[in-house]
């Protein structure tokens, strides 16, 4: 990944993920694509990172995977959120604004001596 | 029951690695696509699109794999939880269905746990004796070695001539060896003499074995190779004899007439090789008077490490030609051979025949898995409608297999508990009838994790076989019709009717078959017990002494001592007659010339018998019935044998003349047939004198047992007499005109007198050993007779529950029949019949069974045929006279049958 793009936390991709799954089904590509497309292209999700995070979720039963026909009909696997997916997804959320909120009104604070 | 439904019975994970990977593969593969198309709509080229594509993928393999490997972990977890989760519901279920019905749950796990009870505490014994460690240091190293001449069929593992020795020494595949000697002494304690085993060792023996003194100190180096008048004596000895006396060290101990001092208590159990209890130093040369060639030892082996046994053995056949240097006759063919452990524990006198015994208590397992089959297919026919409503509810089928097969693992683990704890209940309380110095020291009874493995997997056996084909066939129905009819008739009753018919037939033939094996050896029995051995065996009383040891190297002595008894008994009143017996040990040499040793176990030739000097018409194959007798004159009399041709022994027949013989009528027939064989020569092996046969005498009859059966062939005895011979281990036999027992203690009196230090045998009369032989299958029939009663009964119970419940599923058509005017006697007789035809199968199948199987036991049985007629007749009257009545006490029941009722019974 490229120094000017950030590196978002794993922790961080699964909440992503997760919020992306409360608008229906999506299959791993539209995942990306919804990411991207939500952080403003400030994410670029790395392929390398997001089916591992898929599959651990789905392990943890937090979404829920089956296969199914793509929009232009080809098969894919479709990723569903589950009822603990959406908890997790309602008590973890607060908890990242608060700290996205948090490192960020830090580094906007002007600093005293060099001001 | 289809593949599928097996594996997802037994929650066995349908996706391999390789469905794993494919699958993320494909996923994987998917986006790529996906990506590349986006690439290209905004103006790459497709190979660059493509490129772009799998290069954001990074390492697509690794990523492939380390997806699989969430997913592996993932579907590992569930399914095991899912296991978890599964059974403990189906066991909590299980447990309330049992609690519903009590009855049936105490008549299955008490059934099974009978069986199991009874293999498990035969396998214990036989786990004891087979599988046991030996107690002794490095004891999977230790192997046993013996030297073979000739062709004997059996090795003795404790001899090596003393003269074969420095080649097996030579032996590189051995670490160390050792030599022992067992021996036979009298031992004193106080005034009743006593035999006991002795064991003399070298000084490598109790080194290699690690063996300690519990008490003083073990036989030290010096005091072996000094032959020092010292001794240790067992643990059993030193608590039973002196009551554990911490002082005992240093005290005298009269062995054979000799003083030895006590130097230590060898360390408890230890009692090598077979119940010994003194162990003194091992003489480094021969005795006086015979030859490194017939002083036997018996050796013992460390192998080196890391060498096998195979190379061991090898080793072993390439030094056995060498033993020819020692004397080439002698020796010539002489092999060294190797037995895997120090000890022989497959030898009979651990545990006779322990395959009939597992065999029979598989057998009695398996009839009693079958009696509780059949009432899980009652069971299962009451339960088709709790099963139907639950396959109705969205249970898999499979789902319903595996709640049965858990309600069996509970069963039959409870029965499992219950039948080891009974099984070890048995083992104390028949050891308690056993004579425990029967046992080898190493030999425990103990639950060890061999038992509890072995109860594991019988419990897993009788799940299956008891509970899959029951299961099978209560989850297949028509859910339908099972619920239209509220659970209690439609096709799966029938079906369960048919199921425990199948099961009662097969638990009926099992029983059949052991019912055939019982009864065939009481019939043994009873014709062992009508032989006519030849001469009144009860009425002859039969002293054997076991002469002062000291003695026992002289076996003039002991001949001599046993003339003595008899020429005293002549001398008093209340004996009739008394004569000597004993078996063939060596001529007697010529006045003058040196005695050789007598070794302590007579050597038995059994080889052949040449007529003539004609080699060609030697008979061979002569034993086991063949016998080579010294007697005193008055033998023949004492047994009331009479002479038929020829004559008796007399004063011509004085050592050093022409040898003379007496043969049996038998012997004369099989070697001269019809010729008159008085005055002619017979060569024995063993004798190097041609024997002239004077006389032909009675035939006398032994319970010989064999590979084929026991049998009472008359078979070749030659006779030769107490003054031109010397006889191991003679016998007194004695007639009374008051009683035998009176005889018995005249002869046992005169005995002691003779020689004080005479350990008197256990024989009373010359019935003793005859009985002893008896009592090997006395236990058997025993055993077996047992195991088919409990058989017997259980099919009765068997019966008896398959056709009452048949008469209760069928209450409404036997209704409608009652309505229609069918009169009772015709419908008892219906059910009556078609009970008759499955208990008719059964019987045929276990007929059938028994006739190729009875022949395994032929080697217990006595002129019975395993295919005896009486036997078979008495089984099929025995079973139908049972099966009839079994069959008509529940189908009366239909005569109480009121139409009316039965038709609004459902």
């Amino acid at each position: 990944m490229a120094d000017t793009e950030l590196s978002i936390f794993r922790e961080s991709l699964d909440l992503l993920i997760l919020k992306s799954l409360t608008l229906g089904p999506k299959h791993g590509y539209a995942v990306a694509e919804w990411i991207e497309h939500a952080t403003k292209t400030v994410l670029l999700v790395d392929e390398g990172t997001l089916y591992p995070g898929l599959h651990r979720l789905a392990r943890r039963r937090l979404i829920e995977a089956e296969w199914g026909l793509s929009e232009n009909n080809r098969r894919a696997k479709y990723y569903a959120i589950t009822q603990a997916g959406r908890a997790k997804l309602r008590t973890h959320a607060p908890i990242w604004h608060r700290y996205a909120e948090g490192i960020a009104g830090a580094l906007r604070m002007t600093d005293p001596e060099t001001a | 029951m289809s593949i599928l439904g097996i594996r997802r019975a037994l929650s066995i994970p349908r996706f391999t690695r390789r469905h794993l990977e494919r699958d993320v593969e494909e996923e994987l593969a998917f986006h790529i696509v996906r990506r590349a198309e986006k690439l290209c709509a905004n103006g790459m080229s497709r190979e660059d699109a493509y490129a772009e594509a799998t290069r954001r993928f990074g390492n697509v393999s690794s990523l492939r794999n380390e997806c699989v490997d969430i997913d592996r972990g993932d579907l590992r977890r569930e399914r095991f939880m899912d296991l978890i989760e599964h059974t403990i519901g189906d066991l909590r279920f299980a447990v309330r269905s049992f609690r519903r019905a009590p009855g049936f749950t105490a008549a299955a796990i008490i059934t099974l746990a009978g069986g199991i009870a009874m293999l498990t505490s035969i396998f214990s014994f036989f786990n004891a004796v087979y599988y046991a460690r030996l107690p002794y240091h490095d004891a999977d190293r230790i192997v046993a070695i013996s030297e073979q001449r000739g062709s004997h069929g059996s090795v003795d593992f404790s001899s090596v001539s003393l003269d074969a020795l420095p080649f097996v020494r030579d032996a590189r595949s051995f670490e160390r060896l050792s030599a022992y000697q067992q021996g036979g002494s009298t031992l004193m304690f106080g005034t009743e003499p006593q035999l006991i085993r002795t064991l003399a060792i070298d000084t490598a023996f109790a080194p290699m074995l690690a063996l300690r003194a519990e008490l003083g100190h073990m036989l030290a180096p010096d005091e072996i190779i000094g032959n020092a008048r010292v001794a240790m004596i067992s643990d059993l000895v030193w608590r039973n004899r002196y009551g554990a006396d911490p002082l005992v060290v240093g005290k005298q101990l009269l062995v054979n007439d000799r003083a030895f001092t006590i130097i230590g208590v060898m360390q408890p159990g230890f009692r090598f090789p077979w119940q010994t209890d003194v162990f003194t130093p091992l003489r480094q040369t021969p005795d006086s008077g015979s030859t490194g060639r017939d002083t036997d030892v018996g050796i013992i082996a460390k192998l080196r490490p890391g060498v096998s046994r195979a190379v061991a053995k090898n080793e072993l056949a390439v030094i056995s030609p060498r033993l020819a240097s020692i004397d080439s006759k002698l020796y010539r063919g002489a092999q060294l051979v190797m037995r895997d452990e120090m000890l022989d524990r497959r030898s009979g006198q651990f545990l006779p025949q322990p395959g009939l015994f597992l065999g029979a208590g598989v057998f009695l397992l398996l009839i009693a898995c079958a009696n509780v089959t059949t009432l899980f297919y009652v069971r299962a026919a009451q339960r088709a409608g709790e099963m139907a409503v639950r396959a109705s509810l969205g249970a898999w089928r499979s789902r319903l297999i595996r709640q049965t097969l858990t309600e069996c693992l509970a069963l039959s683990s409870a029965a499992a508990v219950l039948g080891t704890v009974a099984a070890f209940i048995i083992v104390k309380v028949s050891l308690h009838f056993m004579p425990t110095n029967g046992f080898p020291s190493w030999f425990h009874l103990a639950v060890d994790t061999r038992i509890l493995l072995f109860v594991t997997a019988v419990t897993a056996l009788v799940t299956i076989v008891v509970g899959l084909s029951p299961a099978r066939e209560g989850t297949r129905f028509d859910l339908v019709k099972t619920l239209k009819t509220g659970g209690d008739g439609g096709m799966s009753s029938r079906s369960a009717v048919r199921g425990s018919k199948r099961g009662l037939v097969i638990q009926l033939a099992m029983s059949v078959m052991l019912f055939v094996g019982g009864a065939l050896l009481l019939r043994s029995l009873q014709r062992m017990t009508s032989i006519d051995v030849g001469y009144p065996a009860e009425r002859i009383a039969m002293v054997i002494p076991f002469f002062n040891s000291a003695w026992s190297s002289d076996a003039e002595k002991t001949s001599r001592a046993a003339q003595d008894i008899v020429d005293q008994a002549a001398q008093t009143g209340g004996i009739g007659a008394s004569a000597v017996r004993g078996f063939f040990y060596k001529l007697r040499e010529t006045p003058g010339a040196i005695p050789k040793r007598v070794p302590a176990e007579p050597r038995r030739f059994r080889m052949r018998l040449i007529p003539d000097g004609d080699t060609t018409r030697a008979i061979g194959n002569l034993s086991p019935s063949y016998r080579q007798y010294v007697v005193s004159d008055s033998y023949f009399n004492v047994l009331g044998l009479k002479i038929r041709s020829g004559r008796n022994f007399g004063f011509q027949d004085a050592a050093g003349m022409s040898v003379a013989g007496v043969i049996s009528a038998t012997a004369a027939k099989e070697l001269w047939g019809s010729m008159n064989p008085i005055g002619r020569t017979v060569q024995m092996d063993g004798v190097d004198e041609q024997i002239t046969v004077v006389g032909v005498v009675d035939d006398i009859r032994d319970l010989v047992g064999g590979r084929r059966g026991f049998h009472a062939d008359p078979g070749v005895t030659i006779y030769l007499s107490t003054r031109q011979a010397l006889a191991a281990s003679p016998s007194i036999l004695a007639t009374s005109p008051v009683s035998v027992a009176a005889a018995r203690a005249a002869i046992v009196d005169i005995t002691r007198r003779v020689d004080p230090l005479a350990v008197i045998g256990r024989e009373t009369t010359m019935a003793s050993d005859f009985e002893l032989q008896l009592l090997v299958v006395k236990v058997f029939g025993g055993v077996i007779a047992a195991l088919a009663g409990s058989a017997l009964l259980l099919s009765i119970v068997g019966i008896y529950g398959v056709v009452a419940f048949g008469v209760a599923q069928r209450t409404r058509e036997i209704g409608i029949r009652i309505a229609l005017g069918g009169s009772t006697q015709e419908i008892l007789r219906w059910i009556t019949t078609d009970a008759l035809r499955f208990v008719s199968l059964g019987l045929g199948i276990g007929l059938i069974a028994s006739v190729s199987v009875s022949r395994l036991m032929r080697i217990l049985l006595y002129n019975v045929s395993p295919l005896d007629p009486v036997v078979y007749g008495a089984v099929i009257l025995v079973f139908g006279v049972v099966a009839l009545v079994a069959c008509y006490l529940p189908a009366r029941r239909v005569t109480r049958i009121d139409p009316l009722i039965a038709l609004r019974a459902e």
